[in-house]
């Protein structure tokens, strides 16, 4: 019927990163056009969901039943003629994104938001210039709707992606779509948005692992794969797991005396984020609150450089006690020839112990809003002047719970004010060339 | 001159109403799902960058709408 022109297929999807979705196209040979939906625009709640809308636009049938497609789909929908509808009420109003694009005048502080949607769906997932639709977006959630919240929190990421990067941009997005999945914890969408860079014992399955296949078997059909220009974390490639991170055979910290000259960030700036299990977005959540992931990001800053010749960075976490992760020593990628100047990520899971089923106990003292976990990290960086030093930096990760501790459940803290103030301007070695 | 200019004004507030009754209102899970309703009138980008499809725009053949995810 498609080639026959009486059927159209369109595919929506919501994800972050339309290449990764676009490589999934190019992997499965999907020869429909995907429209990208990141800010969910749509209002869809959860995936997957299939409509089947008739030549005048009409909803016919929403997720036809597997059972009964023969007659549902097949009979109902496929082989009829549907008849013009008459005189109904209006719908919403139309959003389109190069209208809104072109806004202009004197706007409110949604018509700005709803402008920031359009343009940076059109600009992409690594806009170059970002910082005044994310102003729009945190005005915006200073109102406290969720939908706000998760919007902000998809600019955030953004940001985070391209070129005008701030160093709180990771832990400020995660913070949004949980301030948001707080004031709607049905919306799946924005769920499944911190669970892809959460801990694997949150997963309700893996995210991306199925890319490594996808190019592997795109190149054996003698295509290019598609570029994932934001790289894949740990995370997002980690399979679902239901058990809490097992304590390998110990090893050896990297710094344990303490010796190695500290770099307080002027040569390398650390980004930190927390991504905690979606269940802590519950107001009954138990003590302890279970497993995180932890995110740290690794940026040269302006003149400095990551020498290809060297070990990669080496990251130590010593959580301290009540904590359980497979190992406290967690290596970095190579930045590899031509990444001298990239951003190198590591993540790894952390679990409280397990803790026994059963009502939470009244009399227990209040659990505390926030935890903090301490490590370092040591690397070797290069100079403007071309000599390499090796440096360590201590890593301080405040993990946030959401709400008071056994009441009403509140937002993780507001993703920071419109205009916050960024950080290109700090001290740097060899002057400032963004 | 002052007719014309009267008449620039009346245009601009017209212009002005219908742009405020224009604007998009927030769509709900219900307005893609409600079966019997027209679906709305959403323009979106392609993931593959090239240009945008406004499935307003898609009347005169049956469509197939898959909201997925490629997770």
């Amino acid at each position: 019927m498609v080639a026959a022109g009486e059927l159209q297929v369109v595919g929506i999807v919501q994800e972050q990163h339309p290449a990764r979705a676009q490589l999934f196209q190019q992997w499965k040979g999907l020869d429909f056009p995907i429209l990208w939906d990141p800010f969910g625009v749509c209002g869809v709640e959860a995936v997957p969901d299939l409509t089947a809308v008739d030549e005048h636009g009409v909803v016919r049938i929403d997720r036809p039943s597997p059972k009964a497609f023969q007659e549902q789909f097949v009979e109902g929908f496929l082989s009829r003629s549907f008849e013009a509808p008459g005189e109904m009420a209006p719908g919403p109003a139309p959003f389109r994104v190069n209208e809104l694009a072109r806004l202009g005048g004197e706007l409110s502080v949604e018509q700005r938001a709803r402008r920031a949607t359009a343009r940076l769906m059109l600009a992409g997932p690594e806009a170059r210039t970002i910082d005044g639709e994310v102003g729009a977006f945190l005005a915006a959630a200073s109102s406290g709707q969720p939908r706000d919240h998760f919007r902000a929190g998809v600019a955030l990421r953004m940001r985070f992606d391209g070129p005008q990067v701030r160093g709180t941009d990771l832990q400020a997005s995660i913070d949004a779509w949980f301030a948001a999945l707080m004031g709607s914890p049905n919306q799946y969408i924005w769920r499944r948005r911190i669970q892809q860079w959460g801990p694997a014992l949150d997963k309700p399955y893996a995210f991306y692992d199925w890319v490594a296949d996808a190019r592997a078997q795109v190149q054996e059909r003698g295509d290019r794969p598609v570029t994932l220009r934001a790289p894949l974390s740990r995370a997002e490639r980690a399979l679902r797991s239901r058990s809490v991170p097992v304590p390998g055979r110990e090893v050896v910290a990297p710094d344990p005396e303490g010796r190695v000259t500290r770099d307080p960030g002027k040569l390398v700036r650390m980004e930190v984020g927390v991504a905690l299990n979606t269940a802590a977005a519950g107001p009954r959540i138990r003590i302890p609150r279970g497993a995180l992931r932890l995110h740290v990001v690794l940026r040269p800053r302006p003149g400095a450089s990551w020498p290809t010749d060297a070990a990669p960075p080496v990251l130590w976490l010593d959580p301290g006690e009540g904590w359980l992760l497979s190992s406290p020593r967690v290596g970095f990628e190579s930045p590899g020839e031509g990444g001298e100047r990239r951003a190198l990520m590591v993540d790894l899971e952390l679990s409280t112990p397990l803790i026994a089923l059963g009502p939470p106990d009244p009399n227990a003292p209040p659990p505390p809003s926030t935890q903090t976990l301490r490590g370092y990290v040591v690397y070797s960086v290069c100079l403007p002047d071309g000599t390499c030093v090796f440096r360590r930096q201590e890593l301080t990760a405040v993990v946030r719970y959401p709400g008071p501790a056994g009441g009403e459940p509140g937002p993780p803290g507001p993703p920071g004010p419109p205009g916050e103030p960024g950080e290109q301007g700090e001290e740097s070695p060899g002057g400032d060339d963004r | 001159m002052v007719l014309r200019s009267a008449c620039s004004l009346i245009l601009g507030l017209l212009l002005t109403v219908h742009s405020l009754a224009e604007e998009p209102q927030e769509l709900t899970p219900g307005s893609w799902n409600t079966v019997g309703e027209r679906i709305p009138s959403v323009e979106l980008p392609r993931i593959d960058g090239r240009g945008t499809v406004d499935l307003g725009s898609l009347r005169g053949r049956k469509l197939l709408l898959i909201h997925f995810a490629s997770w």
